[in-house]
């Protein structure tokens, strides 16, 4: 339960960092303030992806216990 | 005026008069009542309000009986708010004499179902329950867990688990705060205090102002820094224009926050393979900042603050 409140918390702030790049993305002068910024947002989205995994199993593990307990 | 009608009383009293008999026993009310703490104004027991009616009905009499003594009525209420101290300093020191005197609470739901004998007990129907209830934001008995009824006739209620809100500490997300918020710039006067105090520099809120638009510092009114970093400027001028160009930095200060959490929750990790995640998680956040900090300059004066 911890693990998967720890994965949500990270997944939120990820989620929050990736909707403010998509924001400055949209004031960006010029094209290598562009590329930098969309080469962060691929980054974040390879980290949410990482993190989408763990939750997965997290939520795996947790119904497990579930059945077992029943 | 004669002093002695306004504190002794006649058979008749000029409009003066009684102003001042108002006056008088509405400031002895005022430093009497205080006597009685804050507790009394918060907290109102059966038993308080009784004596808040008690002496209402008393200092009343000096002020619409002209024959009536201004002492006497004074002197009543000062025994009955020296007697109600005595009762709740009793109760301070006897958890029985507090109990018999103030009531006790009782649960009239417990573990979600309804305690008909305290009800019955409380001469309470099910409707002003459930306006009780209602005031509580709770409108089906299914959401409640448990209900006290207060001494002072009043319905606390414990919802059940499924129907509390989610707080922040159940995401294991930190309060968010980073900076204590406090004004930077003050009619055009930078507070270095406060500038020093939230670990800025000078450099940096002047590339802040910049960035807004702002070149003259004498053109700012007030420049208030929010609890997440986010600077607050008002101009003189509330018609030009401003860039609000401070989202970079809120990036900046993010990622660096995940960085910290990343950390902290690898040292926290039970297993192996969960640590190795937020490790490599963590790796990739502070290449992340690296890339932006490149391709933004530098901005190491907002950032050495946050950690």
């Amino acid at each position: 339960m911890k693990e998967f409140k720890q994965l949500k918390s990270v997944e939120s702030m990820l989620l929050g960092l990736r909707g403010d790049l998509e924001a400055e993305s949209q004031l960006a002068t010029d094209s290598n303030e562009a590329a930098a910024i969309n080469s962060a947002l691929e980054d974040v989205a390879s980290m949410l992806e990482r993190i989408g995994q763990q939750l997965e199993q997290a939520r795996s593990a947790q119904g497990d216990d579930t059945n077992g307990l029943g | 005026m004669d002093w002695a009608n306004v504190l002794h009383g006649a058979q008749q009293l000029t409009w003066l008069e009684y102003v001042v008999r108002g006056v008088v026993v509405y400031i002895a009310l005022i430093t009497m009542v205080r006597l009685m703490g804050q507790r009394e104004i918060t907290q109102l027991t059966a038993v308080d309000f009784i004596v808040a009616i008690t002496i209402g009905t008393i200092a009343a009499s000096p002020l619409s009986m002209p024959t009536s003594s201004i002492w006497a009525p004074l002197l009543s209420v000062l025994v009955v708010i020296a007697a109600k101290m005595i009762n709740t300093y009793l109760g301070m020191k006897s958890q029985w004499f507090e109990r018999l005197s103030s009531g006790e609470p009782v649960t009239i739901i417990k573990n979600g179902k309804i305690q008909e004998q305290a009800m019955k007990k409380g001469l309470w129907t099910l409707d002003a329950l459930m306006a009780e209830l209602r005031r509580n934001k709770v409108f089906s008995l299914n959401e409640v867990e448990l209900a006290i009824l207060e001494p002072s006739g009043k319905i606390n209620v414990l919802k059940k688990r499924e129907q509390q809100p989610v707080t922040k500490q159940d995401l294991a997300v930190d309060s968010g705060i980073l900076f204590f918020p406090a004004f930077l710039v003050k009619e055009g006067r930078i507070l270095r205090d406060n500038l020093e105090e939230a670990g800025l520099s000078e450099a940096w809120l002047r590339s802040q102002l910049q960035a807004m638009g702002v070149d003259n510092l004498e053109t700012v009114f007030a420049a208030q820094l929010s609890t997440t970093g986010v600077l607050y400027v008002d101009t003189y001028d509330d018609t030009a224009p401003q860039k609000k160009n401070v989202a970079r930095d809120l990036i900046l200060i993010q990622i660096k926050k995940l960085e910290a959490q990343l950390r902290q929750f690898a040292q926290q990790a039970d297993d192996t393979n969960t640590r190795q995640i937020y490790q490599e998680l963590n790796t990739k956040a502070q290449q992340l900042y690296q890339k932006l900090t490149q391709a933004w300059g530098d901005r190491t004066s907002l950032i050495t603050s946050t950690e």
